[in-house]
């Protein structure tokens, strides 16, 4: 049962509330004036506070002084007029709930119960101490250690087990849905988000946004970092070499040249682009058109990113869930071929592929589209060669 | 990446004209860029459609169009929702204003 102090100007509102509430557990002690409630809360220290939201009483003006009086306290506001607009209002001045008229008893409980219960910063003076350990404790620790001991041949055989599968997984969740490619450059991780038309700068260590570049006239769904630019493709056909400034400004648009790109890669000396209507690799060169000089078949089934890792060219097979290692003299044959368990569950579909010097990283899109976050994931591989 | 507020924002709820409804409110429990989960005394139904209005960041959104994918109720008898947004072109800009909050 909780102490509720009730400020109502109106007699009749004051006792039908304080009936209502009486009713559902509670003890309330009732005042007509601010002035009577600060009393109240001095000597009965209630739990929480209901006042009335009238037209001679404004209900904004006092949640706000209760609170600057008791800050710890939460106030429910009971309106006279159903007004959502109001009630929003003084939720947003500080009122933990609103109860809507007409009043009820089941709504005036319900509104009661979930301001009492609502979670909110624990103040306290003192840390409390940990409890001393019981005998049955130090029994436990004991059992505990002896079933570690027994148990250390079969967590080494776990060990080796895991160390034989593909990868192990490191992943973190991303604010948006829609990523399109990934990519690496000093130090920092790149995601091309098609839907916001942006790009994110990510610090790999926590995952924390350290840069946005927004492209109005643009949706970039492919991104590869050379030396000193920036490579994108856009979802409308056409490729921009982008200069290295705060806005990635575009210096060369190849408008005609790489349609349908998913992927792109540099090289330090040719641009690679993945086909994903054609399911081709194609090998550019940096001239003044971005002149195709090959064209190869790709070794899989879904294409959908393509990285130089300093040696050679890697790409992401979506439809597979495997990362295929190409030879950079035949990019139509595979090298190696690593399968990637993450994506087994079927709840992201892998979309992007980023390499920074030591591990690769993936992102995919949720399965279904829209419902929860894409997903980066860094793989160790063992035994990459 | 996740942050949590002090305290849930406060949410109105709009219902469509020809259902003459009157107007709701509650607290936004959880926000994404296509999802929001609400808390609210209002009665709703799964599949109903729905307009929220809120702020965050100092940006207004309102009535935006939201389709109820379940609901429950809690203990205290509110009812517990998870809404997916309709609207595209509002959700990429609650997406930027989002991120421009979680990046701060």
């Amino acid at each position: 049962m909780a102490t509720i102090a009730l400020v109502c100007r109106d007699d009749s509102d004051r006792e039908r509330l304080a009936l209502m509430a009486g009713e559902s557990g509670h003890l309330v002690h009732g005042a007509g004036r601010l002035a009577d409630a600060v009393e109240l809360i001095g000597e009965f220290s209630p739990r929480l506070m209901l006042v009335v939201d009238a037209p001679n009483q404004d209900a904004e003006v006092l949640v706000r002084e209760l609170l600057r009086v008791s800050p710890l306290t939460p106030v429910v506001v009971a309106l006279k007029v159903r007004d959502a607009s109001r009630a929003v209002r003084l939720m947003r001045t500080g009122a933990a709930e609103v109860v809507s008229a007409p009043w009820t008893r089941e709504a005036l409980q319900a509104g009661l119960a979930k301001a009492g219960r609502l979670p909110g910063t624990v103040y306290t003076l003192t840390r409390t101490p940990p409890k001393r350990p019981t005998a049955a404790v130090y029994a436990f620790a004991a059992l505990a250690f002896f079933a570690a001991a027994f148990g250390t041949m079969s967590v080494k055989r776990h060990e080796a087990q895991v160390k034989a599968e593909a990868a192990t997984r490191y992943y973190w969740d991303l604010p948006s849905a829609h990523p399109a490619s990934l990519a690496f450059d000093e130090g920092r991780l790149w995601v091309a988000d098609w839907f916001t038309q942006s790009l994110y700068a990510y610090d790999p260590a926590n995952m924390a946004i350290k840069r946005i570049v927004h492209f109005p006239d643009q949706t970039p769904i492919a991104l590869a970092f050379g030396a000193d630019s920036v490579w994108t493709a856009s979802a409308f056909g056409g490729v921009s070499r982008r200069m290295k400034d705060d806005s990635l400004t575009a210096v060369e648009n190849y408008d005609r040249a790489a349609q349908n790109t998913l992927g792109i890669a540099f090289d330090g000396l040719y641009l690679w682009t993945l086909d994903s209507k054609e399911h081709r690799i194609h090998k550019h060169l940096v001239d003044s058109e971005l002149s195709e000089i090959a064209s190869y078949k790709y070794p899989g089934v879904s294409p959908v990113a393509i990285v130089y890792d300093g040696r050679t060219l890697w790409s992401l097979d979506s439809a597979n869930h495997e990362l295929v290692r190409h030879n950079l003299e035949r990019p139509d044959e595979a090298v190696e071929r690593i399968s990637l368990p993450e994506y087994k569950d079927g709840r992201h579909r892998p979309v992007g592929l980023a390499w920074d010097g030591e591990h690769f990283w993936t992102v995919g899109e949720p399965i279904p589209k829209d419902i929860g976050p894409a997903r980066v994931y860094r793989h160790l591989i063992w035994g990459l060669k | 990446m996740k942050r949590a507020a002090a305290q849930d924002a406060p949410v109105a709820l709009r219902f469509a004209p020809e259902l003459a409804r009157a107007d709701g409110w509650g607290r936004l429990t959880e926000l994404t860029a296509t999802s929001a989960g609400v808390s609210t005394m209002t009665k709703i139904s799964r599949r109903e459609k729905i307009f929220l209005s809120f702020e965050l960041a100092g940006e207004r959104f309102r009535d935006l169009p939201a389709e109820v994918l379940w609901v429950e109720t809690d203990a205290d008898g509110y009812n517990a929702a998870e809404l997916r947004f309709l609207d595209q072109v509002e959700s990429r800009r609650l997406s930027t204003v989002l991120l421009d909050a979680l990046s701060r």
